[in-house]
């Protein structure tokens, strides 16, 4: 007797497609064959296109309704459905559906919506890297890796990735391509390997973060390169060495968190310069020697315009001429 | 009239705009031209299922010509006519037999009956419940069915 499954391919596709995208993945189960016609890009298109319509920008808001199942709708947040659907399906929404979004904002943290005890772990879809329009981009609670084709967003300019409980992670060398990035933030996500020194290639920088990660050795030289930082924050990690008296050039630089690392030697001499300096946390580390005279000169300085956020304690030896300018150590 | 022969050497008259239902059977009538009385060959359908899809054509004779296709519209199974939904409680083998007459003679309605119908027996169901429905075999190693479950966690209970 014929059957469903002696129907070719191109007879099981326009089947599948009158099933919403929300329900029809669970038929990935019934066999391979249909696994393998559900995992599809042609598949995804023709699904997408049937029950939502076909691509274009005017479709933006409108997918993301009829895919979107938390309670945030409307805002900038990804469908949770997006996060976790076949790679080709991913591939085109992204690529076709969300070309033009501007941002993706997801804080799976606030979007678990089985209940307390079904936590949501999804890893960040490497098929975000196809929509290229996206300028900002906020990621909050995932879990795996950074998928190297974030290097494919070149029009980002904020990227901030939290809370994300990769296994052992490195920074992607592909975060060099995003040259008109001015605000990046790793923070918290177990980052392990040295300084990601790619990341002092990103010269239009104006905030640096890469707080609470297993990062070690040494901080550059060439985080010198990023003239327009304001904010550089390190801490919570295990860098070592000296603090790399380039630092001291970056002539903007008003925020400077290298707290809790394992950093030895003294402070630069050339931290004299830093004219905007306003929050300096280098407590927590190894540092030892006279602190430069110049350097509490220019606190003086400093102190005059606004109250200094200053906090130098524990480090090994540190000693200041309190009579220039009294730091506490 | 148009004479056409199914694969089991039935032969059916039929009047021309029942046969130009059929995108196929019009595209050969355009091609030998008018004063042919050959019958038309149909060698992928027996005669039993041509039977049935002259029912369908015969019942949608008066049908206006369809709309243009309109590329934004979206499509929906809830929407078949009273008179198809009867026309298509059928056992599944003929179901699927015709599925597969109206892609071969290129009838789009009643292609899509077909599809509309066969993917509203699939909702609502569990993946167990349209295995048993349709007697597909689970091919899958429990580990490969395991993993695609494990993939499945957000859309499993839908």
């Amino acid at each position: 007797m014929t059957n469903l499954t002696n129907l070719p391919n191109e007879l099981l596709t326009p089947i599948f497609t009158f099933i919403h995208p929300r329900k029809v993945f669970k038929l990935r189960r019934l066999s391979k064959r249909i696994n393998s016609i559900l995992t599809t890009t042609h598949f995804a298109l023709q699904v997408l296109t049937s029950t939502v319509g076909p691509p274009g920008p005017h479709l933006d808001a409108l997918t993301m309704v009829m895919l979107y199942s938390g309670s945030e709708y409307g805002s900038t947040a990804v469908s949770t459905d997006f996060l976790f659907a076949p790679p080709a399906f991913q591939e085109v929404i992204a690529g076709l559906y969300w070309k033009h979004r501007p941002k993706m904002i997801q804080n799976l943290r606030k979007s678990g919506q089985k209940g307390s005890d079904w936590k949501l772990l999804a890893k960040i879809p490497p098929a975000v890297g196809l929509m290229t329009s996206l300028t900002h981009v906020e990621l909050t609670g995932f879990d795996g890796s950074i998928p190297s084709e974030i290097g494919m967003l070149v029009n980002l300019e904020i990227l901030q990735i939290t809370d994300c409980a990769f296994d052992d992670a490195v920074i992607p060398n592909e975060l060099g391509m995003l040259m008109k990035l001015k605000m990046l933030a790793i923070d918290n996500c177990n980052i392990s390997g040295p300084f990601p020194e790619v990341v002092c290639s990103l010269v239009g920088l104006d905030r640096l973060s890469l707080v609470s990660n297993r990062l070690y050795g040494n901080i550059p030289a060439s985080i010198g390169n990023l003239k327009q930082l304001t904010r550089l924050q390190l801490s919570h990690n295990n860098l070592s060495g000296p603090i790399p008296q380039e630092i001291g050039y970056i002539e903007e630089l008003d925020t400077l968190d290298l707290s809790h690392n394992k950093l030895s030697g003294s402070i630069p001499q050339s931290f004299s310069q830093l004219g905007h300096l306003w929050i300096m946390h280098l407590n927590n580390n190894l540092l030892t020697g006279e602190i430069p005279r110049e350097f509490l000169e220019n606190c003086q300085t400093l102190s005059n315009g606004y109250p200094l956020d200053f906090v130098l304690t524990n480090n090994v030896g540190l000693h200041c001429d309190e009579s220039i300018f009294p730091l506490k150590l | 009239m148009v004479k056409i022969t199914s694969s089991d050497n039935q032969e059916f008259t039929i009047s021309k705009e029942i046969a130009n239902q059929s995108v196929l059977i019009k595209n050969m009538l355009e091609d030998v031209g008018e004063s042919d009385d050959q019958p038309i060959p149909l060698p992928n359908v027996s005669g039993a299922i041509l039977q049935k899809v002259i029912e369908y054509a015969t019942m949608h004779k008066d049908d206006p010509p369809p709309a243009p296709e309109d590329e934004t519209k979206l499509k929906t199974s809830e929407d078949i006519e009273e008179r198809d939904k009867e026309f298509m409680q059928l056992d599944q083998g003929t179901m699927f037999e015709i599925i597969l007459a109206a892609n071969y003679l290129d009838m789009k309605n009643l292609l899509d009956l077909g599809c509309k119908t066969v993917a509203n027996m699939i909702k609502g169901k569990s993946v167990e419940e349209v295995r048993k429905l349709f007697n597909i075999v689970n091919d899958f190693t429990p580990e490969e069915e395991e993993q695609i479950r494990k993939e499945n966690e957000w859309c499993e209970d839908r």
